[in-house]
């Protein structure tokens, strides 16, 4: 199930609600990720301490299920933007921003993107993104 | 994964432009860019820019999408604008950067009619330029904008009011900056779009085909220089506005607004920023609510384009707008 509310001052869908939240550990580090649909939230051991992670330690994903992003994945084209801004785009079925310098993915992924598609060739790259910022490693 | 990379130091060319009263550096590895932008923009240098453009012109693949798309999160945004070119706006620091392809590349309509008024217009908020949805006429170097809703028949008055001493400067996107107290208003000299209708009081209009816009509306492209043989003026100072509403009773009305009408018009109309952005959304509010202060009217007209373009005229010749 996924959440997208209409709102004619945010036609970038930058307002969607993201209801569904998960902290895990992917290779060893903390991900908390939010989305507006369960079935995009990372697999992965969760979070079992209450003992605090650090900012430095964790990334934060904001994942949206994109009912109006047209197409099917296309092959990945990644923009290294600044040495620390990457962006990546699979059509309009999939676009990936990431900024190491805040911790920070987001990424917006197209309703015809199965969870079989999803985990097989988007969840990969986001870890990879998102492992660059935690052991501080440039591709 | 094909990488395209466009930090600091790996395209090789670069150029600063003005555009909307602001500089922007643009780089590239494209000689063909650089000639197709400075066809609409002059080349400046001396001042800080206000946002960069990285671009790499590049060979599209055969199964990319020709979609037009945009979608935002946090301080970026997306921007798909056609087969090969795919952009990321960084509003955090004033950046935009991506790949076109090389058609792309030679067309000067894309840059000036696309990708510009989208970077400009997203982009804008962060250092001072509001993009505000207006019409725009100049008369001896002052500025009248014309507010309204969709369809309210801004385009159309402003194409009315040329025949009426006003100068033309923009039908739909009017950019107001605010610099040291002073509020100036810039366009990016496009062409006016008109509904189909319009052509009822500008028959000339049928002689142009009509154009699908990014919007998907079907409308006349009416290139103003090609029309009234002069350009469109591109700058004018704020001193007037007019907020026009479509009534069924027929007549000109004209009635002072205060400045918290005016404030919430365009407050309202903004696009929402996220919270990353609050010294943005902050800065963007407080220039609304200096310029919330220009004399302005809401008129309700129930006459035609020319009938109202000729009551506002007869307003401004009383001295009351």
């Amino acid at each position: 199930m996924s959440l997208l509310l209409n709102d004619p001052l945010d036609v970038l869908h930058r307002f969607t609600p993201t209801p569904f939240q998960s902290e895990v550990y992917l290779g060893g580090k903390l991900i908390r990720a939010e989305s507006n649909d369960r079935a995009l939230l990372p697999p992965g051991v969760p979070q079992k301490s209450t003992s605090p992670v650090s900012s430095r330690h964790s990334f934060s994903w904001k994942l949206i299920r994109d009912p109006k992003a047209p197409g099917r994945l296309e092959s990945p084209t990644k923009l290294s933007i600044f040495d620390t801004v990457f962006a990546v785009f699979m059509g309009s079925a999939c676009l990936i921003a990431v900024d190491l310098e805040e911790s920070q993915l987001v990424s917006f992924i197209g309703s015809q993107v199965d969870t079989g598609e999803y985990q097989d060739r988007v969840l990969p790259i986001l870890c990879e993104l998102s492992d660059m910022g935690l052991n501080d490693n440039r591709i | 994964m094909k990488n395209a990379l466009l930090a600091s130091g790996t395209l090789p060319l670069h150029t600063e432009f003005s555009i909307a009263g602001v500089q922007c550096g643009i780089s590239t590895n494209s000689p063909t860019i650089l000639a197709q932008l400075s066809r609409f923009m002059p080349v400046v240098s001396g001042v800080e820019s206000s946002f960069s453009v990285s671009v790499l012109e590049l060979a599209v693949g055969e199964d990319q999408s020709s979609d037009m798309h945009f979608r935002g999160m946090n301080h970026f945004v997306f921007a798909l604008l056609g087969a090969g070119n795919r952009f990321v706006l960084d509003l955090k620091r004033r950046h935009a950067a991506g790949i076109v392809s090389s058609e792309a590349a030679r067309d000067s309509k894309f840059w000036h009619r696309i990708f510009f008024p989208i970077v400009v217009g997203t982009l804008g908020a962060t250092f001072g330029l509001i993009p505000l949805h207006c019409a725009c006429l100049d008369s001896g170097g002052e500025g009248l904008l014309i507010a309204g809703n969709a369809g309210a028949g801004k385009s159309t008055l402003a194409l009315a009011l040329l025949d009426y001493g006003f100068s033309f400067a923009s039908d739909e996107w009017t950019y107001l900056l605010a610099r040291d107290g002073e509020f100036t208003l810039h366009t990016l000299g496009g062409p006016a779009k008109l509904l189909p209708d319009a052509s009822r009081f500008f028959p000339r209009l049928c002689q142009l085909g009509l154009h699908t816009a990014m919007n998907g509306e079907l409308s006349y492209e009416v290139d103003i220089a090609t029309w009234l043989g002069v350009p469109p003026i591109t700058q004018s100072s704020l001193s007037r506005m007019l907020f026009l509403r479509r009534v069924s009773a027929p007549g000109c009305r004209f009635t002072p607004c205060d400045e918290e009408f005016t404030f919430s018009f365009f407050e309202q109309s903004m696009e929402r920023l996220p919270e990353e952005l609050l010294d943005a959304k902050v800065q963007r509010s407080e220039i609304i609510r200096k310029m919330s202060s220009t004399k302005s009217w809401i008129l309700e007209t129930g006459e035609s384009p020319e009938a109202t373009a000729g009551a506002i005229a007869d307003f401004y010749k009383r001295g009351r707008l």
